[in-house]
């Protein structure tokens, strides 16, 4: 079938070339004369065969790049389409026919794989089919508008597409089938064929990386093609140099309050007093009355409101807060609290202390000094 | 044990008599110069001795609360006439505090249900659930 396509080609081109349009080449003026005379023989169909016999020994001398020069000019879609059509015939030939041959015979035991291959099958062959009137009408110059053909042939290739994913999907499996059929005379133990299917644990690598991207950064290489696939996900990924101290959940807590209770040191009343007398840096006086005009108002108009109606309003988190720390500050004036402060920090070793005792000791303060033995509340109602 | 001697010092403040719902109330002021919070049993009967009254259960006290910097508090305190004055015009938890009411709970899940089949109804003539 190519090679009468390829013949009508030559003819087509033989037809439409005019003395006057031809390239310069070689053999320029001979070919000339050629084309005149087979020109003339278009008109006549009977003489039709024996006169493209003659063309074709003709054009035997007539250069290739002539050729396809008056291909682009005439029909530029032709090539391409004859390019398609070879590929399309040559799948057909090679891959298709075999397997549907083995299917035949039963040597392949694909169940669901059957069916997919017969359709392939037979939509390539119709596909082709269908170009090839498309390409005889084309040749002999009839017209193609609203003809089905090109319908058929838009639906094929639609098909075509929408079969192609499932291809990939099933390209392993069907590589595999192939591989069995072309060992079989070579193994026979049924063992040695269930060994074949083994899962691949490469597969499951990303495409940039390596077998020895994901072992502990030793190598330079291994932790690059890491940071390729990270990069291409867009997370970044530190690299791994040296060796980090791993801290526990309770080291964690312990740092955390040591740093905790050093800070409490250092905005201690007796520290603050030590640096006011060894540091040149200036003194921050409190302003008296600047700014609590405005929070003495406010409690002011609270209270008023509370004694008016009789009821007791709801002092927020952030209020009780800053009620607190206000009261800390009052008590710190006489310097009790700093010393509970400082055993923590230098005389005594926090560490040793466990966390019971600890508590304990943050507990006593200024205020308990009031609590003597014979003022305990009791808790029963009415005791007094 | 707290003694007079302690001087505890009580000051009432803002008094009104209320004859629409048939009570006295004031602001109750307390120094106490120590660092301990006062019952308020105790105060009921520091306050029926001073005011003469014969029931002390009829001395509502409530709102105590601790001034800013300790060593003294605040309460509102209402002195009603009579029994029947009480049991109208004070909230639940106050009388059953003042053990002048019993609190008498179903079980929890009977609640719920009851809770759940008045919320269909509105208004007060649905009681009988």
């Amino acid at each position: 079938m190519v090679e009468t396509s390829r013949e009508k080609v030559r003819n087509k081109a033989a037809n439409q070339n005019t003395p006057s349009s031809t390239p310069k080449a070689k053999g320029a003026v001979n070919s000339a004369q050629k084309k005149k005379s087979a020109k003339k023989i278009v008109d006549h169909d009977k003489e039709h065969v024996k006169e493209t016999d003659q063309a074709v020994d003709a054009f035997a001398d007539v250069s290739q790049q002539l050729r396809e020069e008056v291909l682009t000019a005439e029909a530029p879609d032709l090539i391409a389409m004859l390019r398609d059509f070879k590929s399309q015939i040559a799948e057909v030939r090679t891959q298709l026919s075999a397997d549907t041959e083995r299917v035949k015979e039963g040597a392949l035991p694909t169940s669901n794989g059957v069916s997919y291959l017969e359709l392939k099958l037979q939509l390539l062959l119709s596909y082709c089919t269908n170009l090839s009137f498309y390409l005889f009408l084309k040749l002999n110059g009839m017209s193609i508008m609203n003809h089905p053909v090109i319908k058929k042939l838009i639906e094929l290739r639609i098909f075509m597409e929408k079969m192609r994913p499932m291809d990939t999907k099933l390209k392993y499996q069907m590589d595999k089938l192939l591989k069995i059929n072309t060992n079989t005379e070579s193994s026979t133990a049924e063992q040695e064929n269930a060994l074949r299917f083994k899962p691949n644990p490469e597969a499951l690598l990303a495409p940039g990386e390596t077998a020895g991207a994901r072992e502990e950064g030793d190598e330079e290489d291994g932790e690059e093609g890491d940071r390729d696939a990270a990069d291409k996900q867009g997370v970044y990924r530190p690299p791994k140099i040296s060796a980090m101290h791993f801290e526990d959940k309770e080291e964690a807590k312990k740092r955390r309050a040591h740093e905790r209770k050093a800070k409490k040191a250092a905005k201690s009343e007796i520290v603050m007093a030590l640096r006011e007398q060894f540091d040149d840096a200036p003194v921050e006086m409190e302003s008296i009355g600047a700014s609590s005009q405005y929070k003495d108002e406010e409690l002011a108009h609270r209270t008023k409101f509370e004694e008016d109606n009789f009821l007791r309003l709801q002092v927020s988190k952030k209020e009780r807060h800053r009620l607190k720390q206000m009261k800390r500050k009052g008590a710190s004036i006489d310097g009790f609290e700093e010393y509970d402060n400082l055993t923590f920090d230098n005389v005594a070793n926090h560490q040793d202390l466990s966390e019971q005792e600890s508590k304990i000791l943050k507990k006593r303060s200024f205020e308990d000094v009031g609590r003597l033995p014979g003022n305990k509340k009791s808790k029963k109602r009415g005791a007094r | 044990m707290l003694d007079i001697n302690d001087n505890i010092v009580l000051k009432t403040k803002k008094f009104k008599n209320n004859p629409l719902l048939k009570r006295k109330q004031f602001l109750l002021s307390i120094d106490r110069k120590k660092k301990f919070n006062i019952s308020k049993e105790w105060l009921r009967i520091e306050l029926s001795k001073y005011y003469r009254i014969k029931d002390p259960s009829l001395i509502f006290i409530f709102g105590l609360k601790n001034n800013f910097g300790g060593f003294k508090c605040s309460a509102f305190v209402y002195i009603y006439y009579n029994l029947e004055a009480a049991r109208v015009n004070e909230p639940k938890h106050r009388l059953i505090k003042n053990n002048l009411m019993k609190l008498e709970l179903q079980s929890s899940k009977q609640r719920k249900e009851k809770k759940n089949k008045m919320k269909k109804y509105f208004g007060n003539k649905n009681k009988s659930f």
